[in-house]
């Protein structure tokens, strides 16, 4: 236990994986955080039967999809993973979600962490924030939605108006803003 | 506060420069359109259907992401409002506008989304949840309604069957339904349905079923449990633990 105190989790592997982002910052993380993103995972055991010597901390991955500030975000959303992922089963625990979901605030956020989770195919992270963006659409206006998200409506008005009489059903009682 | 992650040299410098690049981006330009299809559709099965279906009016690139959803996620209560200011408008509306108050209907909606939906074959329906509190109408009618849609449901090799009758009626499942069960993963039933599976085991088989929930539903008669258990490889099954019952003679 002598050595442990740069690692507060002495059952997690020590071995760390150093990955490089689209603006060429390196991060170094935990071998067990980098394997939640399967395509580092699949990047990784490649490079490991090609070159055995390529092991541990001198291997590099590059990212070129993913910026810093993106990677940063998804990797301490990483580290909360075993509290995140439990099913909410009542009503209470899913107002608890909803809270953790709505940190990550802006929609230009948002699609750039799914963005990245897809690209990293990150299977957690891709469940979560896309579920953080239907929150933002959930039960919300046409209009709001279009503002938020900066969506240009491409119909004809005459099209829209045509299509909102047919579906009026569908916009009653949504909430406006 | 550790991350676990080290960066590299200025750091703080190009935090804030992306935060600043982010900002800006927000409420201007349309990069939530632009992910993939099928990014878009996982995002749309977290939405009710009517939820979804709302966002197929926000541009062209959205109308037809809702019929490509694998699922029906339908609450009578979302349209109940729909339903109350539809009635209120009876007295003012001409003849002729008679089927259109029937279009505001719960059931009419549920099967008007169910055609749509089938008319594009590229996703069938898998998941189906289904909650029925009550819109008013004759409840002859709404068994009637159900037993159409069950059907239809069924036979489309549906892997996820949630149905929760909360009307006061019973509504008896009916057992020619049991034939059409083999594709069922999930089946969660819940309030006021009647349980009465064929005495013949070989009409009725959950070969594939792993989850089954019974919550307050009621059986027709005292073996109807334990022969729908008999039915279902039992090693796989789970049983909800508010699961519940009352014989119904």
């Amino acid at each position: 236990m002598s050595n442990t105190s740069e690692n507060p989790n002495p059952s997690s592997s020590s071995a760390k994986i150093t990955l490089k982002t689209s603006d060429n910052e390196l991060f170094e993380v935990e071998e067990a955080v980098a394997m939640k993103f399967c395509t580092v995972k699949q990047y990784f055991e490649d490079e490991k039967d090609n070159d055995v010597a390529a092991r541990g901390s001198s291997t590099v991955i590059p990212l070129p999809n993913v910026h810093s500030a993106v990677l940063a975000r998804l990797i301490s959303y990483c580290k909360k993973l075993p509290q995140s992922n439990a099913v909410a089963d009542n009503h209470e625990e899913e107002e608890t979600k909803k809270k953790e979901r709505k940190q990550y605030g802006t929609p230009g956020d948002l699609v750039d962490l799914i963005s990245a989770a897809n690209y990293l195919d990150f299977k957690e992270g891709l469940e979560f924030f896309n579920q953080a963006l239907a929150d933002h659409i959930q039960n919300k206006s046409v209009e709001y939605v279009r503002k938020f998200f900066g969506i240009k409506g491409d119909f004809e008005p005459h099209e829209e108006e045509k299509y909102r009489e047919e579906y009026a059903w569908a916009f009653e009682g949504v909430d406006e803003d | 506060m550790d991350f676990g992650l080290h960066w590299g040299r200025r750091k703080t410098l190009r935090v804030v420069k992306v935060k600043d690049q982010l900002q800006s981006t927000v409420g201007k330009d349309d990069r939530i359109s632009n992910l993939p299809e099928s990014l878009l559709c996982h995002i749309l099965s977290f939405l009710t259907t009517k939820e979804a279906i709302v966002t197929s009016i926000l541009s062209s690139r959205w109308k037809p992401l809702w019929t490509f959803l694998p699922k029906l996620n339908f609450d009578s209560i979302e349209f109940e409002g729909i339903s109350s200011s539809a009635k209120e408008q009876i007295p003012n509306q001409q003849h002729r506008h008679h089927d259109q108050l029937n279009r505001f209907t719960f059931a009419h909606i549920v099967f008007w989304v169910l055609a749509l939906h089938n008319r594009n074959n590229v996703n069938p329906l898998k998941h189906s949840r289904l909650y029925w509190r009550s819109d008013g109408s004759d409840p002859i009618h709404v068994k009637t309604w159900l037993h159409t849609l069950l059907h239809t449901l069924l036979s489309h090799d549906l892997e996820e069957l949630n149905l929760h009758i909360g009307f006061p009626q019973f509504y008896i499942f009916p057992s020619t339904l049991f034939n059409h069960v083999k594709t069922l993963v999930v089946m969660k039933l819940k309030g006021n349905i009647v349980l009465d599976p064929p005495s013949s085991s070989a009409l009725l088989s959950f070969s594939s079923l792993k989850i089954l929930h019974l919550e307050n539903v009621h059986y027709a008669k005292h073996d109807s449990f334990s022969r729908l258990l008999s039915c279902c490889p039992s090693s796989k099954i789970y049983l909800s633990k508010y699961m519940s019952w009352a014989i119904v003679v």
